[in-house]
């Protein structure tokens, strides 16, 4: 009976976690699929290289050339990368030196909310603040290159410091109290011990977020001047993802300006799977290289530290400050519309929206996130599960996490493309919730996976191993110690990836969200979704931005509540099963 | 006994290795068989707790559930099975007018039977879906759905594709006005651009604004314009370009409304902002200032008449036949509320309401 059931249990986990690595075969085959019919009318190198994008035919010809764009995309997301690093790298440095565990465990959490906060919101944002800052500086309409690098930085920073913590925690709590004991400064032996030794790590986070950065879609199309010019700090750019999400409505299906599209997302698949596979390999060959040498010592190490903690303290408190001013703007100019009608009544008015209220989007983001979670919770966990406890060969789960990884980067256009072409068209499920909620669930796969993952390494081997020994299956270790155990860490990942699924546009766009549908009632029918409706109202521009401002305001706090609830529980449960052992 | 346990263990390992394995097939095989047979695809009706199921069983199901809804819904329009809801898709200029309209009829009705009493009592549902002028008819062409909205004139190709039941409802016009910021001293000397003058503004021939008028400072010209692909680039296109292509260095925007908004904010822009849109930016106070093209100047007389040459229908078009609930809405969109509904939102309503 127990075998039947342990079976069974095994079965499930296994397929769930297939059902997981498939839906990356999955898109990418049908991403594919779709973009090879293009080199039957244009060759690879005049693809790549060619700066001429004239995708409909006014007389001139048609030409298909996205040198600009990957240039574009690689330019925004290295400078990006620079700024995010600077920043987050000291206000790491800063949380791991601090002796104060509370401190940390608040700050965490804190700096966590900037990656709830939906990338619509970044844009929204972006485009009232940053834009405006640059108009006034004599930028021409503001939009530029750098206003889009800086609005990606600050989305770049919890990903970066939460990387590059782990790493810093690590070696601080392996030098720190030997370097202090030796007479060492605190700073100076961050600078010059700590940060080296997790450098590598640090390095490898980087690349790591580079395929966040180039993946983002929504925040840098309203920010960055869409215009098919050579990217310069202060000029007009586009990049890849912003092309598609521009063009992909108007493109006739099947001519060669769709299939140039989805060429271009798969140019962008190559381009990020390149990224992992040099970090995976970057992993293997700098692991070997544990030990350094560090010069300490003398008044320029004092000098430098010193100036090392100024860095620190600087990034830390740009950071928290970005966190407030961006929390605190949206907040302060969207209270004023939230009131009950806002929140229950459907949109009116001849100019839609200009009265009545945004209760069929509550109602459709709630649909869309439930649907993911439980389309893509499942075989995440499942996944993570196969891969921590039933895969015995390194490789083999090396291989998965990668497959993970490649997962992760790809961006969530793309994979709005993938459910359009294969859920919408091909499948004949036509615009729906369903659609959509696919979509959404293999872009917060990877997400809750990581999560999962982190969470069972970090249970103690010993508990499972002893739970073996005393002739436990595997699924009945996992179902009465794993799971509870680590039951606060997996419900706070869900929720996380809730709150992903709940701030994403890009796959809404063509797959299941509308500009107008009555109260969601059932899984086939198309549904409104609160970012979506946020990007329409920021494109149409309509009468104010006060309905833009209150539907923000809604996700935000969504976002803001389902954190911190996430975040409590995953403290209470951990005590809870720390009290039980 | 201790590798004979291992054995058994190996045989477990085996065995569930297999079990993912035929998952794998089964749910290659269920995929294949589905897409090759959806091409009569229609949305399915109402569907099962697809989400609790795990995902490979639900895909295989609900792909079964599918393709006999397909072929179900397919005939329902002639079977006279009633059809309540109806989904719009396409551009970004007639969607909000829709929307308006769709919210107000739902609000108004809410079942059919109240629309007409010779309709079922079943609720409401119209969808309106944006995407841009070419989602909306190849969503119309491949059935996904109902009506395919359209900012431009509908291509021979395509209305061959949506066959013989075609038929187009053109809602309103809209035109495209050549607007400069209401701060360019050029609305002082000059309130007219030929053909000629645009094109090469536009084209990036004349990168300054002295080299347009003398009088003028020597300041880079801004070019707004609407996405590459869309209708608005396209009627530009054809009614003033004609062979000589847009300058790269344009600034795209995603809308009409963004593409006033760029320029009222920026001194020395130009742009063919909607002529909606440029009414709406000139709601409180001159942001913009229209120059007349070839001597005609952008108001509704003109545009109406077509002697504005910078113009588009704003329409919806369908390939199948229209049912009696589709038809229902389309007379409350002609209506008066329709008409209303089309000027308040900034076009020009190309049709007289039905009393």
């Amino acid at each position: 009976m127990h075998k039947a059931v342990d079976s069974i249990g095994t079965f499930f986990v296994a397929a769930f976690a297939v059902v997981a690595l498939l839906s990356l075969a999955f898109v990418v085959f049908f991403i594919v699929r779709e973009a090879v019919p293009l080199f039957q009318t244009v060759s690879v190198a005049d693809f790549l290289f060619g700066t001429r994008w004239m995708p409909v035919d006014f007389g001139n010809g048609t030409s298909f050339g996205i040198f600009n764009f990957i240039a574009a995309t690689v330019a925004v997301s290295c400078l990006a990368l620079v700024i995010a690093l600077l920043v987050g790298v000291g206000a790491a440095v800063f949380l791991a030196s601090s002796e104060s565990h509370l401190v940390r465990s608040l700050a965490y959490p804190f700096v966590d909310l900037l990656a709830g906060v939906p990338s619509v919101v970044y844009g929204f944002v972006g485009l009232l603040v940053v834009v405006r800052l640059f108009m006034k500086a004599g930028v021409t309409s503001g939009l530029c290159v750098l206003g889009a690098s800086i609005v990606l930085a600050v989305m770049l920073l919890p990903f970066l410091i939460s990387a590059c913590s782990d790493s810093l925690l690590a070696e601080r709590n392996r030098y720190l109290e030997p370097a202090l004991t030796l007479g060492i400064s605190r700073w100076s032996a961050m600078a010059t011990i700590v940060l080296p030794a997790a450098s590598r790590n640090i390095l490898l986070s980087l690349v790591l977020a580079m395929g966040r950065a180039m993946g983002e879609t929504m925040a840098v199309m309203m920010v960055i001047g869409n215009a098919n010019v050579f990217p310069t700090l202060l000029g007009k750019s586009e990049t890849i993802p912003s092309v598609i999400a521009l063009e992909m409505g108007t493109a006739v299906a099947g001519s060669d300006h769709y299939h140039a599209l989805f060429a271009a997302g798969m140019v962008l698949m190559l381009l990020l799977l390149a990224i992992n596979l040099l970090v995976a390999f970057l992993r293997n060959r700098l692991a070997s290289s544990s030990s350094f040498a560090a010069r300490v010592g003398g008044h320029g190490a004092k000098r430098f530290g010193a100036v090392v903690r100024v860095w620190a303290i600087a990034s830390l408190v740009i950071t928290f400050a970005s966190i407030v001013f961006l929390f605190g703007y949206v907040f302060a100019n969207g209270a004023s519309t939230i009131s009950w009608e806002m929140l229950t009544q459907p949109p009116r008015g001849l100019v839609l929206g200009e009265e009545g209220g945004i209760a069929p989007a509550i109602a459709g983001s709630l649909a869309f996130t439930a649907c993911a979670v439980v389309l893509g919770g499942i075989p995440a966990i499942a996944c993570a599960l196969f891969v921590v406890f039933y895969v015995r060969n390194a490789r083999v789960a090396g291989a998965i996490r990668l497959a993970v990884q490649c997962m992760a980067g790809i961006p969530s256009i793309i994979m709005g493309l993938f459910a359009y072409s294969f859920l919408v068209r091909d499948m004949g499920w036509g615009r729906c919730v369903l659609s959509a909620s696919v979509a959404l669930a293999v872009m917060v796969l990877p997400f809750i996976e990581v999560r999962a993952e982190k969470a069972f390494m970090e249970l103690p081997k010993s508990l499972v191993e002893a739970s073996y020994v005393l002739g436990c299956s595997r699924l009945h270790a996992i179902r009465t110690i794993v799971l509870p155990a680590c039951q606060g860490e997996l419900v706070r990942g869900i929720i996380l990836g809730a709150c992903y699924a709940l701030g994403a546009t890009a796959p809404l766009l063509f797959t299941g969200g509308v500009a107008f549908a009555g109260m969601p009632t059932n899984l086939m029918e198309p549904a409104m979704a609160l970012p979506l409706h946020l990007y329409l109202l920021v494109a149409q521009g309509t009468t104010s931005l006060d309905t833009a401002f209150g539907t923000a305001f809604v996700m935000m706090a969504l976002i803001l509540v389902s954190n911190a609830l996430a975040t409590v529980y995953a403290q209470i449960a951990s005590r809870e099963w720390r009290k039980l052992q | 006994m201790h590798w004979e346990g291992n054995l058994k263990y190996k045989g477990k390992t085996m065995k569930k290795y297999l079990i993912a394995v035929l998952t794998l097939a089964l749910m290659l095989v269920a995929l294949a068989g589905c897409s090759s047979s959806a091409s009569s695809a229609s949305a399915p009706a109402a569907s099962d707790s697809a989400a609790s199921a795990s995902a490979a069983a639900s895909e295989s199901a609900s792909a079964a559930a599918s393709e006999s809804a397909a072929a179900e819904s397919a005939a329902a329009a002639e079977d006279g099975e009633f059809q309540s809801s109806i989904m719009f898709c396409g551009s970004t200029s007639l969607y909000p007018i829709i929307s308006s309209l769709a919210a107000s009829f739902t609000e108004e009705y809410e079942t059919w039977d109240k629309v007409d009493s010779s309709m079922p009592e079943q609720n409401i549902s119209i969808y309106v879906a944006p995407g841009g002028s070419g989602v909306g008819v190849s969503a119309a062409i491949d059935g996904t759905a109902d009506f395919g909205m359209l900012a431009r004139d509908i291509k021979d190709e395509e209305k061959e594709k949506l066959g013989a039941d075609y038929k187009d409802f053109i809602v309103a016009r809209d035109a495209l006005t050549v607007s400069v910021n209401a701060k360019n001293p050029i609305a002082k000397s000059m309130d007219n651009m030929d053909k000629e003058t645009i094109q090469k503004i536009f084209s990036g021939e004349y990168a300054t604004w002295d080299q347009v008028d003398s009088s003028l400072p020597k300041e880079t010209i801004n070019v707004y314009i609407r996405d590459l692909s869309g209708g608005a680039y396209e009627v530009f296109q054809k009614s003033i370009m004609g062979d000589v292509e847009i300058s790269p260095n344009a600034t795209q925007s995603a809308s009409m409304t963004e593409l006033a908004t760029n320029i009222s904010g920026d001194e020395w822009g130009i742009g063919y902002a909607g002529f909606g849109a440029y009414n709406k930016a000139n709601a409180d106070g001159q942001k913009l200032i229209a120059m007349k093209v070839d001597g005609v100047e952008a108001n509704e007389a003109n545009i109406l008449d077509g002697s504005y040459i910078i113009q588009r229908p704003v329409m919806f078009v369908t390939g199948k036949p229209i049912t009696a609930s589709e038809q229902a809405f389309i007379d409350y969109v002609f209506s008066q509320t329709g008409f209303d509904t089309v000027e308040e939102n900034g076009y020009i309503p190309a049709f007289t309401p039905a009393a």
